[in-house]
């Protein structure tokens, strides 16, 4: 066999493929939302509001192709794509098959075309991470490469059909990857800049939304914005209960029945939208339009709860297409409805309607999606408005807190223990306590000794003790170690009086300090029986000392307490899916 | 269709029949792509995304036409919708006009106006200030801004926006465009009634209004309301001098003339206005009346001694006679001795001064004529404002009595 010749260094190769990836993915994403708008006008009609048969056959209809695509042709298009997505960095080693990219793409651009409440933005993720995933392997990436380029795809994907990339990198970073990492965070910006640049290009520099100016009146109104936190918050547990329970219910049901679903699903939603055209599809435009202040409040609440109800039936009945444009709608117009609300009790604080729906947009981000950077920094970059930086948040941390308290285990989390699965949670992470020296340390030994000691002076002073082992404290802040042995053997020598400093030839103690993660003392204790934890700025102030037996048994009432709290946060519906047994 | 037993492979998702074990996809040899060095396969993904991109051109020219198409023809059921008044349809297709073409500012123009027109001022109201924040400058934006606050009545921010549409830019003829604003802001201060800034506004309007005997007439009319009657005149003036067969001008410049007091110039005026328009009764009123005060005032100029005493006393029979009548009408008798008011007191006067009331007095005592119509401005009004509008000849001696008032002063 030959040789491959290299030219291209893998780093360098990295960042070229992370923008080739970045145009690929723009482009597939332009044609993706070409094709859901060309479906929706074949099948729909241009019209907002389309006739009754049509309303309720096409996605009936369109609900039974989509069935028989996932079962038959492509049965890992299932979900959003985020889960997806997840799974194949840490479970498949980066690999998502190209078929997954296409069958998204098909099924996706059907049934979101045809009106079931879904939206394109993680299908968009998850084909800009098949892309990555298929190039990386083409391109004879090695395994960790190939692991890392799959989210490079995700945020160039998520990028383009958000045409917001600093919210793409984030999102990625906070639900895919879970961390700062500098080996795949410049590649992640390069993609997501380059796919931008090709929707731009493409479909023109307007963003997502038509966003109408926002002007905090009066400081008073943040109150109304912290309101709406509240309910944001509320509906966001609502949202995510019921969702988790239908999808439950759906997978549970029996196997022919997921060949109908979709159709039926589908006829839900057909139902509604003979009265309310608006849930149906992504519904960008009416997220415009409540922007701007088109809808009475009680419409744009009933909205809210309908596009909630719809989305839950799309999302559990097994139709692939994302949760992002439905959660916007949801915030949106619960926004939109607090602002109403607002306007008839306070008309004299004078906000715009729009500036709840845009600020309730974040909130429904933070609290059901469980991304409260994104959720911030989203509505910035929407708005490009610095001035509803305040009430977003406000408004996001509470809904996040909220959605925290009463539903410890985030969305995607359960989509995928639902699915036997267990994904790093990415908030767990971030939630989870980092054990420090300080969790472990004792205070410090009765007895320490001081370099400029004499040897016989410290025989003296050890003798009473029980100890075996001594700190030593030299002027320069340095620590070095005795033992009574030592000691005795010094005196035995003629060394008695003697400094310890000249006496003793031990090596360096390593110390720590009480805020240094207790993985670090794990590392540097070796086979030391203690070390000493010393303030940050006087090297000689002795905090506590640490020994092995002291590490181990602070990690396992650490493990201990987080086996407690597991087992009273998990619902038992899931214990159950878990191990059906 | 998946058999009992099958399973999913756990790397690629493909399907593995039940008793195999390995999956017949990942599997499967590989291909001549897998053979090719990395360098060629980075030439060939180049080639694959130059190829991409001119297919996604193509299919985006393709899309956008097709989405400019789609948003001109809900542009035109909205159009038509609301030439026939059917504002609320309209609105809706405007809407769905933006679905297709969402920064489209004329779609967006005529989504407010319809909103407007439906009454939907709250929102016409977001749909304009989101516009305005894209084109502050935009004269036709601010114009419509200007008209919602009018509609609202908030006189200071109807007038800030229709100053911005004056000064504002215009996409074809801005000076048409500006002189049409700045009409329909001095409309809109006469009807709130704020006369002081109207008159302002017109008059920077007189300064820049073109050749146009309508627009001539018009802005004289507006100044008519302000009560400026000598720029009213030049206006009129100037409208009859572009288009003399306009009776609506002509009328008009009768009107500020005789506003003025000016009758010569009135009767001529009014009586072309009646020759072209018989049927504008109030200009053939008030020609009567000028023709009267021309006939009956004594004091114009040039006339003879003997002409002005005879209009003098021809004055004070007239308002004798008018008072006694009207007396009559209200039941009041003139002759009884306990009688008080202002109608004994203004008889009482003209019984006292009638002996006096000769040619031959007045020819010895010139100044009695001043006296004597003193009198007979006393007896009008009296009259007057019993009985109200008086009969023409007493109107034109009330008109004679304050244009004398008005000359002292």
């Amino acid at each position: 066999m030959r040789a491959p010749r290299i030219f291209l260094h893998e780093e360098g190769l990295f960042l070229l493929l992370a923008v080739i990836i970045g145009l690929f993915s723009g482009l597939a994403v332009v044609c993706f939302q070409i094709s859901i708008d060309w479906t929706r006008i074949k099948l729909l009609g241009s019209s907002l509001a389309p006739g009754t048969l049509r309303i309720l056959l096409v996605p009936t209809i369109a609900g039974l192709g989509v069935a028989a695509l996932v079962i038959f042709v492509f049965p890992r298009v299932r979900g959003s794509g985020v889960n997806q997505t997840k799974a194949a960095v840490y479970i498949y080693d980066g690999y998502i098959p190209f078929s997954t990219v296409i069958g998204k793409f098909l099924t996706c651009a059907l049934a979101i075309g045809t009106g079931q409440s879904l939206g394109p933005e993680d299908p968009s993720l998850q084909i800009g991470a098949g892309i990555a995933s298929a190039l990386g392997r083409r391109l004879h990436l090695s395994r960790d490469k190939v692991r890392l380029i799959a989210p490079v795809g995700a945020a160039a994907g998520l990028a383009a059909a958000f045409n917001a990339p600093i919210s793409a990198v984030l999102f990625v970073i906070e639900e895919v990857i879970g961390k700062w990492s500098s080996a795949v965070l410049g590649a992640i910006v390069l993609a997501a800049v380059s796919s931008v640049m090709v929707l731009r290009l493409f479909l023109g520099e307007e963003p997502l939304f038509s966003v109408p100016p926002f002007h905090l009146v009066h400081p008073i109104e943040l109150l109304s914005y912290a309101i709406l936190g509240v309910v944001g918050g509320f509906a966001s547990l609502a949202f995510i209960k019921l969702v988790s329970y239908l999808r439950l219910r759906s997978k549970a049901m029996p196997k022919w029945t997921h060949y109908v679903q979709p159709a039926a699903a589908g006829l839900l939603i057909g139902v509604m939208g003979i009265w309310l055209p608006q849930v149906m599809g992504a519904g960008y435009d009416i997220i415009d339009q409540a922007l701007h202040d088109q809808f009475t409040w009680k419409l744009l609440a009933l909205l809210a709860i309908f596009k909630i109800l719809a989305t839950s039936f799309s999302f559990s009945s097994g139709t692939p297409g994302g949760m992002f444009a439905p959660t916007l709608f949801i915030g949106a117009m619960i926004g939109g409805a607090v602002g109403g609300i607002e306007h008839i009790f306070f008309p004299h604080l004078g906000g715009t309607v729009g500036g709840f729906a845009l600020v309730g947009m974040g909130v429904l981000f933070a609290g059901f999606l469980r991304v409260p950077m994104t959720s911030v920094f989203m509505v910035l970059e929407l708005s490009g408005n610095y001035s509803i930086i305040l009430p977003v948040m406000i408004s996001n941390t509470i809904a996040y807190l909220i959605s925290l308290k009463y539903q410890p285990v985030p969305l995607f989390d359960m989509f995928s223990r639902q699915d036997g699965t267990d994904l790093p949670s990415m908030e767990e992470q971030r939630e989870r306590t980092t054990l420090t020296v300080e969790d472990a340390m004792r205070p410090p030994a009765e007895i320490v000794l001081r370099a400029e000691d004499t040897v016989a002076d410290a025989s003296r002073r050890v003798t009473a003790s029980a100890l075996e082992f001594f700190l030593v404290s030299h002027r320069n802040g340095d620590w070095t170690s005795v033992t009574k042995e030592n000691l005795r053997r010094l005196a035995k020598e003629g060394k008695g009086a003697s400094p310890l400093v000249r006496a003793l030839s031990s090596p360096l103690l390593p110390w720590l300090h009480p805020d240094q993660p207790l993985d670090a003392a794990l590392r540097q204790i070796g086979d030391w029986p203690l070390l000493p934890v010393i303030h940050r700025a006087d090297f000689n102030n002795l905090q506590g000392v640490i020994s092995l037996a002291d590490i181990l048994a602070a990690y396992g009432a650490a493990t201990d307490e987080a086996d407690r709290n597991k087992l009273s946060t998990e619902p038992s519906a899931q214990r159950a899916a878990l191990n059906p047994e | 269709m998946p058999q009992e037993g099958d399973r999913l492979c756990p790397r690629c998702g493909q399907l593995i029949p039940a008793g195999q074990t390995a999956c017949p996809v990942c599997t499967a040899p590989k291909g001549f792509l897998w053979s090719l060095e990395r360098e060629t396969l980075v030439l060939v993904s180049i080639v694959l995304l130059a190829v991409f991109f001119v297919i996604t051109g193509f299919t985006t020219t393709k899309y956008h036409a097709e989405q400019d198409a789609l948003g001109g023809r809900w542009y035109q059921r909205g159009e038509a919708a609301l030439k026939a008044n059917r504002p609320e349809e309209a609105v809706d297709d405007f809407h769905t006009a933006l679905v297709y073409a969402r920064d489209n500012a004329a779609y967006q123009m005529v989504l407010a106006e319809a909103l407007v027109r439906a009454n939907r001022l709250a929102e016409a109201e977001v749909q304009l200030r989101t516009l305005w924040e894209r084109q502050p400058g935009s004269g036709r934006v601010n114009l419509e801004l200007a008209r919602l606050f009018a509609k609202s009545h908030n006189v200071s921010e109807a007038i800030r926006y229709y100053h911005t549409a004056v000064f504002g830019a215009w996409e074809s003829d801005p000076e048409s465009h500006r002189r049409q604003v700045r009409i329909e802001l001095c409309r809109f201060l006469l009807k709130e009634n704020e006369r002081n800034a109207a008159e302002s506004e017109l008059i920077a309007l007189q300064a820049e209004l073109p050749a146009d005997a309508d627009l001539h007439a018009e802005v004289g009319n507006m100044f008519m309301q302000v009560q400026d009657y000598r720029r009213a005149l030049e206006e009129f003036q100037q409208a009859v001098k572009l288009n003399s067969k306009q009776p609506g001008a002509w009328a008009g410049a009768g009107n500020a003339a005789y506003q003025l007091a000016n009758y010569t110039q009135a009767r001529r005026y009014l009586q072309n206005a009646v020759d072209l328009d018989p049927k504008n009764l109030e200009a053939a009123q008030k020609l009567e009346i000028s023709k009267l005060v021309l006939e009956l005032d004594p004091f114009q100029r040039r006339l003879s001694q003997e002409e002005r005493n005879r209009r003098t006393i021809a004055a004070f029979s007239q308002a004798l006679s008018h008072l006694k009548q009207c007396a009559q009408s209200r039941g009041v008798n003139l002759q009884a001795q306990q009688t008080t008011g202002p109608f004994a007191k203004a008889y009482s006067a003209a019984k006292k001064m009638q002996p006096k009331v000769s040619r031959l007095n007045l020819r010895r005592n010139p100044d009695l004529v001043n006296g004597l119509m003193d009198l007979v401005m006393q007896m009008e009004e009296t009259a007057q404002q019993a009985c109200g509008t008086p009969p023409a000849p007493d109107q034109a001696l009330l008109m004679i009595s304050h244009t004398r008032g008005n000359t002292e002063r």
